[in-house]
C-alpha cells in the first residue's frame, strides 16, 4: 500500500484535537427508537466507528416512513425497524460494528441490558416511553441524550443524572393523547362529543391488543369500527378512516432535514458526553485538550438545544435540576436500596405482592416501568431474570424497588 | 391572561380583585430567542399573584403566538409549570422569562 494513503477509514476525524478513536470504539450506545431521528443517529454512530449499538424498536416500517428514514425502502414495509436497521447498518456503513436488536417496547427489554450501556440515545415518539427511558437513565446513572422533532422544530436534551435537569424535572404536562391513556376515567361513560368517541376507540384498542395502533389497513379498520360503534350509539356523525387517522394517531409532521440536523446535534452531544464522562480513559494529549477547552469555556454540553428550520436558529439553554423532582430529586425512590428476591419463575406475581401486603399490612400494586403488571400472571410471563419492578402501596406513597432473580427449577438445584 | 391583568395601575401598583385576592402588577420581560436580537424582548405587566398559565397567555399576546402552538416558559433554567403560581418562582421586577416551544415529541 502507498504510504501516503491513510490506513484508517477514520483518518479525517482522528486529525481532530479532543478525538480519541480508540475510546469511541469501546463505547456501547443504546438507541431507543429507530425512526426518523433514530435511523440518522444509527447511521452517524456507525460511521463514527462506535463499538456497539443496541437497537430497540417495536414498530414496523410503514409507507409514510420512507420520506425520511433512509435505512428503509419499499420492500421493507411491514418488517421490524430495528431488525432491518441492523442489516442495513452492517451492509452499508460499518461491517465491523457489533449490533444487538430488541424488537420490543423499551419497557420490555431485560434490565440487565442497561448494565453494559455507556450512553442512551432517546429517539422515541411518545411521552411515556421518554419518561420510562428517563427513569432508567437516572436509576442506572447512564447519560441520556434525548431528541424530539415536530415539523420545523427539533430539540435535544442532555441529561447527566443528578447533575442536570432530567425529563421529569418540574413536571412537564403530558400531551393530550397521553393524558387520555393515563386517565382512562376521563373517557369512561357517555361520550360528550364526536372526538370522545375516537378517544374511547383508541383506549379500547390499547386495552384489547395491549399496544398502540399501527398505520396499517387492519389496525385502521379496527379503530374505525370501534369509533363508529360509539358514534352510531350516541348519534354523532360517522368517522372516515383518514379523519380518524389524523385525529388520534398523532403522527406529527416530519421532515428529513429537521431529522438530520437534530440527529446531528444529538450524535455530537453523545460524543462530547463520552469524552466528558470517560475523560480518564482519554489519551493524555486529548485529556489536556479537553481541560484547556473547559478552562476557556469553549467546551460545553448544553442541557437543551432547540433548532428551528423556519428561522434557522439554534438556541441552547441550561436547565437546572428540580430539587422536588420525583425521579432525580430529593423525593426520588430511585436512590433507595433495592430489595432482592429469589423466586421460582413459575410462581405468580401475586406471591410477591402478598408477601409485601402481609409484612406491611397494606395492599400493593406492581409496576415495570410505567406499566401495571397483572398479579395473577406467572413471573416468567411478565419478567426476565434480573428484572426490577416497583411495588407501590395503594394506600399511601410507600414504594419498594425489587430485583427479581429466578431460582433454578428443583431438579437442577438438586444436581448442583 | 384576561385583558385587565395587563393594565398597569400607576397609582397603586396593586389593587383588589374580586376573584383572586390581591393583584400585584409587575413589569417582566418575555424573550423569544427564535427572533432577531432587536425584536426578541417584549415588556409586559402581569399579576405576580396569578398563575404561570396566565403568564403564558401574556407571552402569546406579546409575540402574537397562536394558541395552537404549544409553548413553555423558562426562568433561571427551570421549566415553569402552568398550574403553579408565578410568585412561587421568586420572580422579581424586570425578570426575563424565556419562551421555548413545548410538547415536541416526534421521533
Amino acid at each position: 500500500m502507498d504510504s501516503d494513503i491513510p490506513s484508517s477509514r477514520f483518518d479525517r476525524q482522528e486529525r481532530l484535537s479532543l478525538w480519541d478513536q480508540k475510546l469511541i470504539e469501546k463505547i456501547t450506545v443504546l438507541v431507543v427508537g429507530v425512526g426518523g431521528t433514530g435511523s440518522e443517529v444509527c447511521k452517524n454512530l456507525s460511521l463514527l466507528g462506535i463499538g456497539k449499538l443496541i437497537l430497540v424498536d417495536v414498530d414496523s416500517i410503514e409507507y409514510s416512513n420512507l420520506n425520511r428514514q433512509m435505512l428503509f425502502s419499499k420492500e421493507d414495509i411491514g418488517q421490524n425497524k430495528a431488525e432491518v436497521a441492523k442489516v442495513r447498518i452492517l451492509h452499508h456503513f460499518n461491517p465491523e460494528l457489533e449490533v444487538e436488536v430488541f424488537p420490543f417496547y423499551v419497557q420490555e427489554i431485560p434490565d440487565k441490558t442497561f448494565e453494559s450501556v455507556d450512553v442512551i440515545a432517546g429517539c422515541v415518539d411518545n411521552y411515556l416511553a421518554r419518561q420510562f427511558l428517563n427513569s432508567i437513565a437516572i436509576e442506572h446513572r447512564i447519560p441520556l441524550i434525548d431528541s424530539a422533532t415536530d415539523g420545523y422544530l427539533g430539540q435535544v436534551q442532555s441529561i447527566i443524572p443528578f447533575q442536570t435537569a432530567c425529563l421529569a424535572c418540574d413536571n412537564p404536562p403530558p400531551p393530550q393523547e397521553t393524558q387520555v391513556l393515563m386517565e382512562p376515567c376521563s373517557i369512561v361513560g357517555v361520550p360528550r362529543s364526536r372526538e370522545h368517541c375516537a378517544w374511547k376507540a383508541l383506549y379500547e384498542f390499547n386495552t384489547l391488543f395491549n399496544r398502540k395502533p399501527n398505520e396499517t389497513e387492519k389496525d385502521l379498520e379496527k379503530l374505525t369500527q370501534l369509533a363508529n360503534e360509539y358514534t352510531e350509539r350516541y348519534n354523532f356523525g360517522k368517522f372516515e378512516r383518514k379523519e380518524l387517522l389524523q385525529l388520534i394517531m398523532f403522527h406529527v409532521p416530519s421532515l428529513i432535514t429537521v431529522n438530520a440536523v437534530t440527529s446531528g446535534i444529538q450524535t455530537q452531544e453523545i460524543i462530547k458526553t463520552i469524552f466528558s464522562i470517560k475523560r480518564r480513559e482519554l489519551r493524555k494529549s486529548e485529556r489536556l485538550a479537553l481541560q484547556q477547552l473547559e478552562t476557556l469555556t469553549r467546551f460545553k454540553i448544553p442541557s437543551l438545544s432547540i433548532y428551528s428550520a423556519l428561522t434557522g436558529t439554534l438556541n441552547t439553554f441550561d436547565l437546572v435540576q428540580d430539587p422536588e423532582c420525583t425521579v432525580c430529586g430529593n423525593m426520588s425512590n430511585l436512590t433507595q436500596k433495592i430489595e432482592k428476591i429469589k423466586i421460582n419463575k413459575k410462581n405468580s406475581l401475586k406471591t410477591i405482592i402478598n408477601g409485601f401486603s402481609e409484612k406491611f399490612n397494606k395492599e400493593f400494586i406492581a409496576f415495570k416501568g410505567n406499566s401495571v403488571l397483572q398479579e395473577d400472571r406467572s413471573l416468567e410471563s411478565l419478567l426476565r431474570d434480573g428484572d426490577r419492578i416497583t411495588l407501590s402501596s395503594k394506600e399511601d406513597e410507600q414504594e419498594f424497588r425489587v430485583r427479581i432473580t429466578f431460582t433454578p427449577p428443583r431438579k437442577q438445584r438438586k444436581k448442583e | 391572561m384576561a385583558k385587565r391583568d395587563v393594565i398597569w395601575d400607576s397609582e397603586s401598583r396593586s389593587k383588589t380583585s374580586p376573584d383572586s385576592g390581591i393583584e400585584k402588577m409587575m413589569k417582566i420581560r418575555f424573550k423569544d430567542p427564535q427572533l432577531p436580537p432587536e425584536q426578541n424582548l417584549r415588556e409586559k405587566y402581569i399579576n405576580i399573584n396569578g398563575t404561570v398559565f396566565q403568564a403564558i397567555t401574556a407571552a402569546r399576546d406579546a409575540f402574537n403566538i397562536p394558541e395552537v402552538v404549544p409553548i413553555a416558559l423558562l426562568f433561571k433554567g427551570r421549566r415553569m409549570n402552568p398550574s403553579n403560581s408565578l410568585s412561587s418562582y421568586g420572580i422579581e421586577e424586570n425578570a426575563i422569562l424565556m419562551i421555548v416551544p413545548d410538547q415536541i415529541k416526534g421521533g
